[in-house]
């Protein structure tokens, strides 16, 4: 995994492109100096034209002037393409590294936490790094077509003459101010609009999903009256927002027009005292009107700057990256389990007065009611679930990494089946397919589908099962392994567990009872405690479990 | 197909426009002006040029007139915008509206085959992008056509030259844009489905937590991520390709453009007077040479952005198409029972019939359980009795009036519900109770919260009737409670319950059952239950062996 010391400094993702951002800057002053060339440009070839229209030029003046002219613009438009180029490939870079960093630390949480962050939230996580990298390219990019460029602009006014410039640039700046004095107002309404949005489409899906209540209470119209004035008051505070965004920025522009008098006044006066010429005035105004331009949008460079760091807080403390570790699982010998009481909620005790013992090569059957604790239990056997008791694995706390757990449905990846068993280990696993009789009928690279959807349940508990026997764990606590395999296959494939993985320490929690027979411990969980015996002596003692297996041999019998 | 399809919202302009006409003009008139206000500024400038290239140096007049129009042209630019965003959200209040008309008379069979989440996202979403092509399309698609043929008519007059020129580059510049645009949507699809599909492991890690945690699959798991995520990257290359490529090329033959023209001009004879003729109008022309690959641009992203929301305007169509509830007669027959329902068929789907030529009657004061297993047809019963739907054949009678036709009134003091899953609605306890009746009194609310027994809980409240819906934490037993004073509210004289969840203790489930027969007191009550003995003199009716006498006729009052 890539080595990143402080995934959670936003200037270290930035820094991690270095070398583009050298480029960037390379490319990005070349272009937006080369900018400043062209009102100079653009002066002369109208100096130019105006000349040889008055017979004080050659034709080949403007030939040389119109190559000079066209080499520029290549130049600069090259520049402007690289730098376009690097900049989003600087973004796409970052989003990636951030993404992975994330999806690192989600995938390292406990469960607990975890389970806070529901569907929904994850993916708005996404949209938040994507938001936030965004933030960061318009940053970037604005520093120089914005910053850079203005700085050039303001500089050949200069060059041209600094005290008309320091007039005349009075307004561009008293723009900015106007528009940094406004965006308090801006955020304000953006978020009343936000508010008012989200409000109405609340109201909706509301109306929507409670609209059997609705109709059969006889107040459709009542609701739809109170959704229209929602949606009347959404309509009044997004325009008042969409216009606050969108329509100021002529205004600024106007403002910044207004320096434009000075600019008349001093340049005719400039020509008629013959210091300048038209190409300067015509470059002068051409140049002015750009900085006025720029400044109209220079807002949008702190704008970047704050949305990237808003979302960048949000994301923040989600951007740990942990270091994966190993545990090499170690052979189990034995298990004690010693438990007063076990919940998944306080108030609700499931199992109460739990006292277990494996060991090494034995096969343990549990089995019970519908709703008994089963899967409870089956959590605690794999280390999974924190109790208040005892689970020892020789002598130290049973750690999940050296069980491998069938959960009671089959957790499938939407991948190929050869992966769902290897989890990208690499290794021989034909031996394994044939174990759980998968060999013959499967393609190994047939992708399972979303949640397995394109494999049987059949087939989805076999490749679970293939993938613990796989782990090579000495523990395996299966869940139900056998619900939708046919009883000729799961006696086979309990026959083959038995005798080629007589090494492992095997529990298994079925309402299958017709196998139970041939474990050599049976547990049966029965008012929230656990009988431990073999099937012939619970057979006879226990009338719970008698109950269970005739049952059942009624259903088979049916 | 297609004209049909425009039509939805083609009426909500229509409506925007007739409720708000005042916008509807400015924004034709702002944007017009605005064209206008673009166009006259360079052409001043080649006067002042040219007169100060003539040693004529009074054009202080004329540079006025050039920063008023400039400053004119960004206040118009302004209101248009204004005027743009205006009659845009008003056309989206029209078609949102439309919409939710539209929901009171659908079919109620029709919310049991779609889910709140798709239905939503038509009115929500589907009406977004409608709304956003309405501006971002259609408007600015004519506004930058108009922009288009106003430069090219200044530059035909100023310069044939140049036009003939700009005449020619212009379809390949046209087609340029297309074909990036078409490239890019590509490419962004491609990103798209790969970001969905990345975002599509996020909920898979949480569903096979086990597994990857267990079996350490983190390395694994983070592997696929990445995949997903470098697909994604690949197709954005591609993206970034383009969206840089684009601009620059086109810069690049505007500035050709100018330097061809400038060359012309200067260096072949006959040429001035076909591209013109003197240095103000080289500037001029300079000027809108920059300026007339912009609405080529805009025009490219518009059509894009009008066939990208084509689906979403054949869902709006679709939606306003569907089937309405019929208008049945109102009359009032002459009626011997409360409820009559004689020989009524009914099923959700054809050939699969809940209820099989059924027939009962009710009287006032009546209190009837109905039993029977799950999909046996208690809760059928209940909505073909309320006029939820519309049986398929026999008849059904509530105080002589057909159920289905029910003014919202009528509804009202006839039925209050208390339904199997009562969900809280949006809003605070007093809507929670009215459901927006506005009429009702906080009194009238008060005595239900009473009758219940949640006076005790209301006074505990923070903000009595206006506690917001998160602050009330009920209990699901108290949620029943409000359920049941939720149905009495309007005092009506049939109170249908069906069956309630079975979740709660034995003390609060004494107390459901005092509100229950509090509230059944003079009035007609037919529960769905498994619970029993509620009520004194509480009549049986199991649908189970209704459904095993298979079209026996049933009556209530034989029964007895």
């Amino acid at each position: 995994m890539q080595k990143t010391q402080k995934t959670d400094q936003l200037m270290q993702y930035v820094q991690k492109e270095w070398k583009l951002l050298v480029l960037i800057t390379i490319t990005g002053l070349i272009y937006n100096i080369g900018l400043a060339l062209f009102p100079y440009m653009e002066g002369q070839l109208a100096q130019c034209l105006s000349d040889i229209l008055n017979f004080q030029a050659d034709r080949k003046d403007m030939a040389v002037l119109v190559l000079i002219y066209i080499v520029v613009v290549l130049i600069v438009q090259l520049a402007r393409f690289f730098k376009r180029l690097f900049v989003r490939y600087m973004a796409n870079h970052i989003n990636r590294r951030m993404k992975l960093v994330l999806y690192n630390h989600l995938i390292h949480t406990p469960i607990s936490t975890f389970d806070l962050d529901a569907g929904s939230l994850l993916s708005r996580t996404l949209k938040d790094v994507d938001d936030c990298v965004e933030g960061i390219r318009k940053t970037v990019t604005e520093i120089f077509d914005t910053g850079i460029a203005m700085l050039s602009y303001v500089v050949t006014l200069c060059m041209y003459d600094w005290k008309l410039t320091l007039v005349a640039g009075i307004f561009p700046p008293l723009a900015f101010f106007f528009a940094q004095r406004m965006k308090k107002t801006v955020t304000s309404l953006e978020v009343q609009a936000r508010k008012s949005r989200d409000l109405a489409n609340q109201l909706v899906v509301d109306r929507i999903a409670s609209l059997p209540s609705y109709r059969s209470a006889g107040c459709e119209s009542n609701v739809d009256e109170h959704v229209s004035q929602a949606f009347d008051h959404m309509k009044t505070s997004v325009s008042k927002a969409q216009f606050a965004v969108v329509g100021i920025s002529p205004v600024y522009r106007a403002i910044c027009l207004l320096g434009m008098i000075f600019v008349f006044l001093i340049g005719i006066q400039r020509i008629q005292n013959g210091i300048w010429n038209i190409a300067v005035l015509t470059a002068y105004i051409s140049c002015y009107t750009r900085v006025s331009l720029k400044t109209s949008k220079s807002a949008a460079l702190f704008n970047a700057m704050t949305r990237s760091r808003v979302c960048w807080e949000r994301i923040r403390e989600k951007m740990h990256d942990v270091q994966d570790e190993t545990h090499v699982p170690h052979p189990i010998r034995n298990i004690d389990v010693s438990i007063p009481v076990a919940y998944y909620d306080p108030t609700i005790p499931v199992l109460h007065d739990i006292h277990l013992h494996f060991e090494k090569g034995t096969i343990t059957g549990i089995t019970g009611r519908v709703a008994c604790g089963k899967t409870l239990l089956a959590q605690i056997l794999s280390g999974m679930h924190e109790t208040q008791g005892s689970v020892m694995a020789d002598g130290s706390p049973l750690s999940m990494y050296d069980v491998a757990y069938c959960t009671n449905r089959p957790q499938i990846f939407n991948d190929t089946i050869l992966n769902n068993i290897t989890l990208g280990k690499d290794g021989d696993i034909q031996q394994v397919l044939q174990d759980v009789c998968l060999d013959q009928e499967t393609d190994l690279n047939q992708n399972a589908g979303e949640m397995g959807c394109h494999l049987s349940i059949g087939q989805q508990a076999r490749v679970a099962l293939a993938r613990a026997l796989y782990s090579g764990r000495s523990v395996l606590v299966l869940d139900d392994p056998f619900a939708s395999v046919d009883t000729q296959t799961q006696k086979q494939i309990l026959m083959t567990l038995k005798t080629r993985y007589n090494d492992r320490m095997m529990i298994i929690f079925s309402h299958r009872l017709d196998c139970f027979d041939r474990m050599d411990q049976v547990i049966c969980i029965q008012n929230g405690t656990c009988v431990c015996g073999t099937h012939a002596s619970l057979m006879e003692s226990n009338t719970e479990y008698r109950t269970l297996v005739q049952l059942q041999c009624e259903r088979v019998a049916v | 197909m297609k004209q049909k399809h425009r039509s939805v919202v083609f009426q909500a302009i229509l409506a925007a426009v007739r409720s708000h006409p005042f916008s509807a003009v400015s924004m034709i008139v702002s944007i017009i002006g605005c064209i206008v206000a673009g166009l006259i500024p360079p052409l001043l400038m080649e006067q002042i040029i040219n007169q100060i290239l003539d040693g004529n140096m009074d054009v202080m007049g004329l540079c006025i007139l050039w920063i008023t129009i400039s400053i004119a042209g960004c206040i118009l630019e302004a209101c248009r915008e204004g005027a743009i965003i205006i009659t845009g959200q008003h056309v989206l209040y029209h078609l949102r509206s439309a919409l939710l008309n539209k929901l009171k008379v659908l079919d109620t069979a029709y919310f049991d085959q779609h889910g709140a989440g798709e239905i939503s996202s038509i009115i929500i979403s589907d009406t977004d992008s409608a709304g956003t092509v309405f501006t971002g399309g259609i408007v600015s698609m004519v506004a930058d056509a108009c922009s288009l043929i106003g430069i090219l008519f200044v530059i035909g007059v100023k310069s044939t030259g140049l036009f003939l020129l700009v005449v020619c580059v212009l379809p390949l510049v046209a087609l340029y844009t297309r074909k990036v645009q078409k490239k890019m949507l590509v490419s962004q699809k491609e990103n798209r489905q790969a970001v969905s599909e990345s975002a599509a492991i996020l909920p898979e890690t949480r569903q096979t937590y086990e597994t990857v945690y267990g079996y350490q699959a983190q390395p694994y798991m983070e592997k696929r991520f990445d995949r997903t995520i470098e697909k994604g990257y690949a197709a954005l290359r591609h993206v970034s390709f383009y969206d840089a490529v684009y601009s620059p090329v086109i810069v690049t033959v505007s500035s050709l453009l100018t330097g061809v023209m400038m060359c012309l001009i200067a260096g072949v004879t006959g040429m001035t007077a076909l591209f013109g003729v003197s240095a103000g109008t080289g500037v001029a022309l300079m000027t809108y040479i920059t300026k007339i690959f912009d609405p080529i641009e805009s025009l490219g992203k518009e059509i894009q952005a009008i066939q990208e929301a084509q689906a979403a305007f054949c869902r709006l169509n679709d939606f306003m198409a569907l089937p309405e509830k019929r208008t049945s007669d109102t009359a009032i027959l002459p009626y011997t029972h409360q409820i009559e329902m004689s020989h009524v068929s009914f099923g959700y789907t054809d050939g699969q019939p809940v209820l099989h030529d059924f027939s009962m009657s009710v009287d006032k004061g009546q209190h009837i359980i109905v039993t029977g297993r799950t999909g046996s047809g208690k809760s059928t019963l209940f909505a073909l009795m309320q006029g939820m739907y519309e049986p398929q054949s026999g008849m059904i009678l509530v105080e002589g009036r057909n159920p289905y036709g029910l003014s919202e009134k009528d509804r009202r003091e006839l039925f209050g519900v208390v339904e199997q899953k009562t969900a809280l609605i949006e809003g605070n306890l007093r809507v929670q109770l009215t459901l927006h009746r506005l009429e009702i009194h906080d009194e009238t609310l008060v005595s239900a919260l009473r009758t219940v027994g949640l006076y005790d809980w209301y006074t505990g409240l923070p903000d009595g009737l206006d506690t917001e819906k998160d602050q009330l934490q009920l209990s699901d037993g108290q949620l029943q409670l409000l359920s049941i004073a939720r149905a009495i509210v309007c005092n009506p004289r049939i109170l249908l319950m069906d069956e309630m969840n079975a979740s709660i203790d034995a003390s609060t489930e004494q107390m459901v059952n005092q509100a229950l027969q509090k509230v059944a007191e003079g009035r007609t009550v037919i529960s769905i239950a498994h619970r029993r003995n509620v009520f004194e003199n509480e009549t049986v009716i199991d649908l189970q062996s209704i459904a095993q006498m298979h079209g026996f006729p049933y009556n209530l009052t034989e029964m007895r």
